[in-house]
């Protein structure tokens, strides 16, 4: 076809501006799709330099459909495969999309994106795609290829030979306009081959054990027919066909540059060293946690001192009366809390996200490989455990990787007690508040060596509880574990930046409307019932704050359960706020911002932190010591408070039984922690 | 439909039995079809030359070279499911 047919069909195109087209990315995991997709669509898919981390599919607009004229295309990121023949559920999604994907001249178009660094592995996919669905509904793109190293010749002998367009592209150079404008060039030539089209239909040959991953595949009756092979030797061997059919294809092309390749190798005889492996893996997570005290005190104490001094400021302009406390003592008092942990927030995404871009984690997950089989679980529980340090619920999504059953149930089942990042204002109060500051040992920070002790014993647990299960209701083989090393890469400051700044946002968002929220709530039900105006008589007025305290709805609902947790240190006002907490963990932080400063009688502004430590009984003693302060800790680190993790987990796992299940373990796990940590240290 | 009949030797040598840094030739993918499958999505074939990179202590994972780019690694119990022969020099 010549480039003026082409350009005939593009003019035409702009014509009908209305049609709408679907483009599908697929590829192996950690090819870049991901990438690719937010590049063309401004969306924001995580991305990261492992396997695994797309586990459901996205759609998104080109950005450039906002252009005049141009065609509504629309772009659908899907989970990583390496082959037709899924084994697990995310790679079942992929499947599924594909088989289903409208046809004909007008239908939809594969975007297959290769790994320029597995070359020969990803084509194998992309011959597969060609034989399934035809040549002219599937587009190239080379990923990684940085350097240009692909040849012009090489490039034209390739699209010869599997009669598909390819574009070697690089992510970080490559322009936006040149990608989109290699698609919507093939959309246009595609909708002039209708009659080209291969009347015959296809064979897509699967095992009966990629069947049950794609379930809905079984009533299929569309323009491809699926067989289920007898046995796993004939995919095997259909499979080993393609690879070898890819490698005479590969021939002329020379392929990649040695030198990446040699420095991975160098730096992984370093990190995946028979003696330093683990010490490096350790230190490099301490050095994470250090990193969010040291670098983020000064900025905190900065935040902390505004937010005491905006509550100062509004507080001696406002008349006295409801406006006046509910906005001081429970906006301020409360989301004002938590929001002082913002810079830790940032600070612990930006982190991570330069650590999961270079490559590490799929080395962190072959040095803990002895651990995690130990317990039960196979290498593929490692990654979702690892999501779990941000959150339980991307976690809990990314266990849909773990091919086997009961090995994910057991993953999904205890990835609440991996500490999640709502945790950490919790932690950060109570442990910058009661934990002494000194070094430990020369150079650990006795604070960041808490932190670093609560994190290990959530995973600890976490892992004790899989093997639990993994012995009892959910026994069973452990999966196989083979993984991919990818080449280490330098990390991007800028995709650095742009998640922590996401993950920011998001923090403020869930501050400013769910905590926000409940903040007003828990200022009401701390405010009403008020006492009678004779009962305060003849009280000073520190004692009719704590009296009128007391009389609240929230205050009885202290008082009721005060008997249940006074084993564990605690008195009807850290009940208060484990009691809200259960809607979400940083609301603990803001409760004990409402209700300290409603009991606060002189004008002068404190920060929660000083407050607390200063914060007496009835009987002049102290309410927080270290072993209160312990004990608390252990609770948040054992306890499911999260609604939205309980909804994650009934709709993982259809129903309710299992997260009334795990919230029960859970809480008896959390009471008896923090009775004994308390007894312990009392 | 003809399979590919299994390479058979008189070598019973698995991938356990190199030592770091030690080269040799892929015979078989092991029994195992989710083993075998999983190898072949990381493009390795009968045949093949593979190196031994790196191991953990204790029984733990292999990390491997192979061909002149690729790296993957693992556990030790499907390590012991692959035959090979080793390259000589």
């Amino acid at each position: 076809m010549n480039t003026e047919v082409i350009e005939d069909q593009a003019k035409s195109l702009n014509a009908a501006p209305s049609e709408r087209s679907k483009v599908l990315l697929v590829g192996f995991p950690n090819a870049g799709k991901s990438t690719l997709f937010n590049l063309l669509t401004g969306g924001n898919r995580k991305i990261s330099n492992y396997s695994g981390i797309t586990v459901d599919s996205a759609i998104g607009d080109f950005s450039s459909n906002q252009d005049s004229g141009q065609r509504r295309v629309e772009l659908v990121d899907l989970p990583g495969i390496y082959n037709l023949n899924p084994t697990s559920q995310d790679e079942g999604v992929t499947l599924n999309s594909l088989v289903n994907m409208s046809s004909g001249p007008e239908g939809d178009l594969i975007l297959a994106v290769i790994d320029w660094h597995r070359l020969e592995a990803s084509l194998t996919l992309v011959v597969s795609l060609i034989d399934l669905f035809g040549p002219h509904k599937v587009l190239c793109v080379i990923n990684k290829d940085d350097e240009k190293e692909l040849t012009i010749e090489e490039r034209l002998n390739l699209e010869e030979q599997l009669g598909t367009k390819i574009l070697p592209i690089s992510a970080i150079s490559t322009d936006q306009s040149v990608i989109d404008h290699f698609i919507r060039e093939q959309l246009a030539i595609k909708k002039t081959l209708n009659k080209d089209v291969d009347p015959r239909k296809k064979i897509l040959t699967i095992s009966s054990q990629a069947l049950s991953y794609v379930p809905h595949l079984t009533s299929y009756d569309g323009h491809i027919q699926i067989h289920v092979a007898a046995d796993d030797n004939e995919v095997t061997h259909l499979i080993n066909q393609k690879h070898q059919q890819v490698r005479n294809i590969l021939n002329h092309v020379k392929g990649p540059d040695l030198q990446p390749s040699q420095l991975s190798e160098k730096i992984d005889k370093i990190t995946l060293h028979p003696l330093f492996g683990l010490p490096i893996f350790l230190g490099i997570f301490y050095f994470i946690f250090h990193s969010i005290y040291t670098w983020a005190g000064p900025v905190m104490d900065l935040s902390e001192e505004l937010v005491a001094k905006l509550g100062e400021v509004i507080g001696q302009t406002l008349p006295p009366g409801m406006l006046h406390d509910l906005l001081v003592d429970g906006i301020i008092g409360g989301v004002g809390g938590v929001v002082v942990f913002l810079p830790q927030i940032m600070i612990l995404f930006f982190l991570l996200s330069l650590l999961e871009q270079s490559g590490y984690i799929s080395r962190a997950a072959i040095i803990t490989d002895r651990i995690m089989s130990f317990f039960g679980l196979g290498g593929k529980a490692f990654l979702p455990y690892m999501s779990g340090f941000a959150c339980a619920i991307p976690g809990i999504m990314a266990a849909r990787t773990i091919p086997d059953h009961k090995e994910r149930m057991a993953t999904i089942l205890t990835l609440p007690l991996i500490t999640c990042s709502a945790r950490l204002p919790v932690y950060i109060l109570l442990i910058g508040t009661f934990v002494p500051d000194y070094t430990v040992m020369g150079i650990f920070n006795s604070r960041a060596l808490s932190f670093f002790f609560l994190y290990f014993l959530g995973s600890f647990m976490a892992l004790i509880i899989a093997k639990v299960l993994r012995l009892s209701f959910f026994k069973g083989p452990t999966g196989n574990f083979i993984i991919d090393l990818p080449h280490y890469q330098r990390p991007h400051f800028r995709i650095a930046l742009k998640q922590s700044w996401f993950k920011g946002k998001t923090f403020l968002k869930k501050a400013g409307t769910v905590i926000l929220g409940l903040s007003i709530l828990i200022w009401l039900l701390s405010t009403f019932p008020t006492p009678s105006e004779s009962k305060l008589e003849n009280m000073t007025e520190a004692q009719q704050a704590s009296y009128t305290l007391e009389y609240s709805a929230l205050g009885r609902m202290g008082k009721t359960i005060e008997p249940i947790i006074k084993p564990l240190g605690m008195d009807w006002k850290i009940g208060v706020g484990l009691l809200v907490s259960f809607g979400a963990r940083e609301l603990f932080v803001s409760a004990m911002g409402t209700i300290y400063s409603l009991g606060e009688v002189d004008e002068e502004s404190e920060t929660l932190r000083e407050k607390l430590k200063t914060e007496v009984d009835s009987e002049g003693k102290l309410v927080f010591d270290l072993a209160t302060a312990w004990s608390i800790l252990i609770f948040f680190v054992f306890s499911l408070q999260c609604t939205s993790t309980l909804a994650i987990l009934k709709k993982e796992t259809g129903g309710w039984k299992y997260p009334i299940l795990g919230f029960s373990y859970m809480l008896v796990l959390a009471y008896v922690g923090s009775f004994l940590t308390f007894n312990l240290l009392s | 439909m003809t399979y590919q009949t299994p390479i058979i030797t008189n070598s019973s040598m698995t991938i356990t039995d190199l030592k770091t840094g030690q080269k040799a030739t892929l015979l078989n993918l092991g029994s195992d079809s989710s083993i075998h499958l999983k190898l072949l999505s990381l493009g390795l074939l009968p045949g093949d030359q593979i190196s031994i990179l790196n191991r953990v202590p204790f029984k733990g994972p292999i990390s491997i070279k192979h061909g002149k780019t690729n790296y993957f690694a693992l556990r030790h119990k499907e390590a012991s499911s692959i035959e090979v022969e080793i390259v000589k020099g």
